[in-house]
């Protein structure tokens, strides 16, 4: 099948518009950001790659995700087919669900693979991880997202003389007041981005041994990362840093597991390394099946030992 | 103040077996409440404690060979709802999350609610988007990622932690809310309750009792398959004695030095 | 007649296996290997209502039936036999003492806190030079005026540095052999029990967080309100007891075998030798399959009795096969599991090496396996 006639992109975050457009372009003939503010927001989508842009006046106290009728507005003005893509975060799929709702359009959060191929149609991953499926698209649009690095992105050339068009705001139904925003202490790095990894599994008894996974990875130039259980069971490290469904997929070089057990919904984010090794000291972990190299063993006496001969 | 707490029965995920065409052999597998939906009662439970003044429904949308499982049915209602409403008809199995949505909003309209809870996805096909779905058309607020409730008068204040960021938002009632698998820990039902579900009411709604009408289909799950497994050397070392440490470094040295 | 588990049986295994997954497996190894009693599982336990398995509703019980505790004892001995120990001991050897022979104000007093997990409670019958032989007790009970004053020492004393109840068996009267044996209630920290005291954990094989030790008394004075039952009763509320703890000491004994089982199964389809799966021998899958053949006649046989226990009909015979079927069988299947995991079954890498080590307990605890075929010589050549 040839090209999609329109692919709409958006996000409140700079750093995916950029993404966005590359993972668009080689899917459709047009490609329009929209952007909530003005003049300089829209340059920016211009810089990263969108030869037009729609530009929603920004409101006062108004979340994101209450942009949602005004994006739909936006979308529904520009013919209302083809694909609408966003950052796979939890505003972007609340935004998705809701443009879904108002467009009548099939949506697709943290898309795996999107393909073209007699007809538009959607992979994300079903059962924890153990399986994709592909959705074929029936509605004239579709809204997918997509985390930071699933897809392959192609280089975006900034666009000179973008078409900037001005959208509205069309206020929400329900509107949702803001009470209180507060930066969450101490940013999380871009794991989806990092050349070599260390993960952080439940081999650690406790959370200041965690120095050890830091030891490693600053030896060998690499982030921090984890399974899903030491952010939302333990607490130990922050949500955006762990690894598998829901969480981050890598596209390592190096993805090194310490007393990370394997099961299948943490190795779908994990499998994207190209080069795997664990430690763990259960010789049954699941982890050893999807492993390049990996010892049996403790990894408070592995670690250690590691760190030392590679200073 | 009535809660709905959705909740979706899927196949106990460990018991799936990949055939060798890397399609799934789901014919082991138990029905099991959606992980990420016992959270959402959980949440409902904790309000209700909360409040003190609070019924919560839990509402399931299935096919009827599922949800007429008693177990199944008494597995729900050992959680510490207060009564279960299913909608079961055959023609639900494998539905994609519009037409779930739609098929939980007729029941909730009839069913009447101030606030309805899911979960942040089921464990089958984990669309993450039903709860969103169904407050849109209900045609009332609602948000996702929300890892704390606190129910007010006539309003909720939910947390949600965001990528970079902490907000606190204000919904209005009626709403809906979608929780986050960090939001609590589902107690474990007690023989107490586990005693109790037999007597708690359950309501078995049909589709044309709810005044269910098919939305226009959006999408259709052409295939599911297993990943291709990618080839690993898998070169492990059994063993941590200093030889066997030493033996390990030196296989992986050239993949850190390259 | 029906096999099957009732919607209630399954949703209580159920709950013990997502209990014992979540809140146990992560500190099996760890408590076997410290002799650490796990304290912090006790109030979880007590939540669940894991103490009050076929206790009266009016204390706080759940009044459900014996199979239903069968069934929750092998899922907990799965993973932890300890834990298992733990229950078994509040569950079938103290607190239906209580129900069935305290007063009422002991009754209400402390029956709804032995099922909220605030009071443990030991059973206290051993002693050095009594341990089958129950007759040739040395502890006294001397009666004086409103009291029993108690004097003696006990021994393997499941559950007792951690007790606050003690069910004490001590003669009033020597001549009259068992039928001289009484009952006694002791709470320890009441006026008159200073002089009960705890001693050192064994070092046992196994079973290393189910702390067991001597019991001392010196003195120790109870008001005649604690006597349980009549006097010279104390022998058959012992005996009826034991009857019923060998239901659960049977399927704890089935819980560690099949856990041995599962691990064997899972084992043997991986583990590579010549060329194939071990599994793939016919030698090892005949002993798979005769380790499977055993475990599910312990279950049925256990499961039989707790089922005729509940129906009021006699369980004596029914118990004692099933505790000792059911504890040979785990010894049996242990001890294969291990073999089959060769060399790392002999250590600590897999838990069939913990599994057999608790699984020889099994065989000795609540009546050795020796009594045992004598209880149950004694009902067939009746």
């Amino acid at each position: 099948m040839s090209k999609l006639a329109n692919i709409y992109v958006f996000s409140d975050k700079p750093s995916r518009i950029r993404d966005l457009i590359g993972v668009a372009t080689p899917l459709g003939d047009k490609v329009t950001a929209i952007v909530i503010g003005a003049q300089p927001e829209a340059q920016a989508a211009a810089a990263a790659g969108a030869a037009t842009i729609i530009a929603i006046p920004s409101q006062e106290g108004v979340i994101v995700e209450d942009y949602a009728p005004s994006i739909a507005e936006a979308i529904r003005g520009a013919g209302a087919a083809g694909l609408v893509l966003l950052a796979a975060g939890k505003r972007g799929k609340c935004l998705a669900a809701k443009l879904g709702a108002a467009l009548r359009a099939a949506v697709v959060n943290e898309a795996s693979a999107i393909s073209l191929d007699g007809g538009l149609a959607v992979s994300h991953m079903v059962y924890g991880g153990l399986a994709n499926a592909t959705e074929t698209i029936s509605s004239p649009l579709a809204v997918v997202t997509v985390a930071s690095g699933a897809l392959e992105a192609a280089p975006c050339q900034a666009v000179a003389g973008a078409e900037i068009r001005q959208g509205v705001f069309v206020p929400p139904a329900h509107p949702i007041r803001l009470v209180k925003r507060e930066a969450k202490a101490g940013q999380a790095v871009d794991l989806a981005a990092s050349r070599r990894v260390v993960c952080v599994g439940r081999g650690f008894a406790k959370k200041e041994d965690l120095s050890l996974a830091g030891d490693l990875a600053s030896a060998i130039g690499g982030d921090v990362g984890c399974s899903r259980p030491i952010a939302e069971g333990e607490g130990w490290m922050e949500r955006e840093v762990y690894v598998g469904v829901s969480g981050v997929m890598l596209n390592a070089d190096i993805y090194i597991a310490l007393g990370v057990s394997g099961q299948i919904q943490h190795m779908v984010g994990a499998n994207g390394s190209k080069t795997i090794i664990a430690v763990n000291k259960d010789k049954n972990a699941p982890i050893f099946n999807f492993a390049d190299y990996g010892i049996v063993g403790d990894l408070y006496k592995v670690v250690p030992a590691l760190v030392a001969a590679l200073k | 103040m009535n809660i709905i707490a959705c909740c979706k029965i899927v196949p106990e995920d460990q018991d799936i077996a990949v055939k060798p065409d890397r399609t799934l052999d789901l014919s082991k597998a138990e029905p099991k409440i959606s992980q990420y939906d016992l959270n959402a009662i959980e949440a409902a439970i904790q309000i209700k404690e909360q409040s003190g003044n609070a019924n919560v429904v839990a509402l399931s949308a299935g096919a009827a060979k599922t949800l007429g499982n008693s177990k199944i049915r008494k597995d729900i209602l050992s959680r510490g709802v207060d009564s279960l409403t299913l909608v079961a008809d055959d023609s639900l199995e494998g539905r994609l999350p519009a037409d779930t949505a739609s098929v939980l909003a007729a029941a909730a309209r009839k069913t009447g609610f101030d606030l309805i809870l899911c979960g942040e996805g089921s464990g089958d096909i984990y669309a993450q988007q039903v709860g969103i779905l169904l407050g849109e058309m209900l045609g009332v607020a609602s948000i996702n990622g929300v890892s704390r409730i606190t129910a007010g008068d006539g309003t909720v204040l939910v947390e949600r932690t965001l990528e970079d960021e902490i907000e606190t938002l204000e919904l209005a009632l009626p709403a809906v809310v979608s929780v986050t698998a960090d939001i609590n820990t589902p107690r474990i039902p007690s023989l107490k309750t586990i005693l109790a579900a037999g007597k708690k009411p359950t309501v078995t709604e049909t589709l044309d009792g709810i005044g269910y009408q098919a939305p226009a289909p959006v999408a259709a799950m052409t295939s599911v398959k297993a990943p291709e497994q990618s080839d690993r050397k898998k070169k492990i070392i059994d063993g941590d004695s200093d030889a066997d440490i030493k033996a390990f470094i030196e296989s992986i040295r050239p993949e850190l030095t390259a | 007649m029906d096999f099957q588990l009732s919607e209630e049986q399954t949703l209580i295994r159920n709950m013990v296996h997502e209990f014992v997954e979540q809140h146990v497996r992560p500190m099996a190894d760890e408590i076997d290997r410290n002799h650490r009693f796990p304290e912090e599982s006790i109030a979880p336990m007590a939540e669940l209502g894991l103490f009050g398995f076929n206790l009266p509703e009016q204390y706080g019980g759940s009044g459900i039936d014996s199979v239903a505790y069968a069934v929750a004892s092998e899922e907990m001995a799965k993973v932890s036999a300890s834990h298992a120990m733990i229950m078994g001991s509040q569950c079938t050897l103290t607190t239906p003492i209580l129900v069935k022979y305290a007063s009422d104000e002991i009754k209400e007093r402390i029956i709804p806190k032995m099922i909220a997990g605030e009071a443990l409670g030991c059973f206290c019958l051993t002693e050095p030079g009594a341990g089958c032989d129950a007759a040739s007790q040395r502890t006294s009970a001397v009666r004086q005026g409103d009291s029993y004053v108690l004097n003696g020492s006990k021994m393997w004393i499941t559950n007792a540095p951690q007790s606050k109840i003690f069910i004490v068996f001590a003669m009033t009267d020597f001549n009259k052999g068992v039928k001289g044996i009484s009952a006694f209630l002791v709470e320890r920290g009441a006026p008159g029990a200073e002089g009960l005291s705890t001693g050192h954990p064994e070092e046992k094989m196994g079973m290393g967080a189910s702390h067991t030790t001597e019991v001392v008394l010196k003195n120790v004075v109870v008001p005649a309100a604690n006597r349980l039952g009549a006097e010279g009763q104390g022998f058959k509320i012992a005996m009826e007891t034991l009857d019923g703890g060998r239901g659960g000491g049977a399927a704890m004994a089935t819980g560690l075998a099949q856990a041995a089982l599962d691990s064997t199964v899972a084992y043997t389809k991986e583990r590579v030798q010549f060329g194939r799966p071990i599994a793939a021998n016919q030698g090892v899958q005949w002993m798979i399959a005769d380790m499977a053949t055993r475990i599910e006649c312990a279950r049925l046989m256990t499961h039989r009795a707790a089922a005729a226990k509940d129906s009021g009909l006699p369980c004596t015979k029914e118990s004692a096969m099933a505790k000792l079927y059911a504890t040979e069988t785990a010894m049996y299947v242990t001890e294969k599991a291990v073999q089959l995991h060769g060399g790392l079954g002999y250590t600590r890498a897999f838990a069939v090496e913990r599994l057999m080590r608790e699984a020889k307990l099994t065989e000795i605890f609540e009546g050795t396996s020796e009594i045992q075929r004598i209880v149950i010589a004694g009902q067939v050549l009746r």
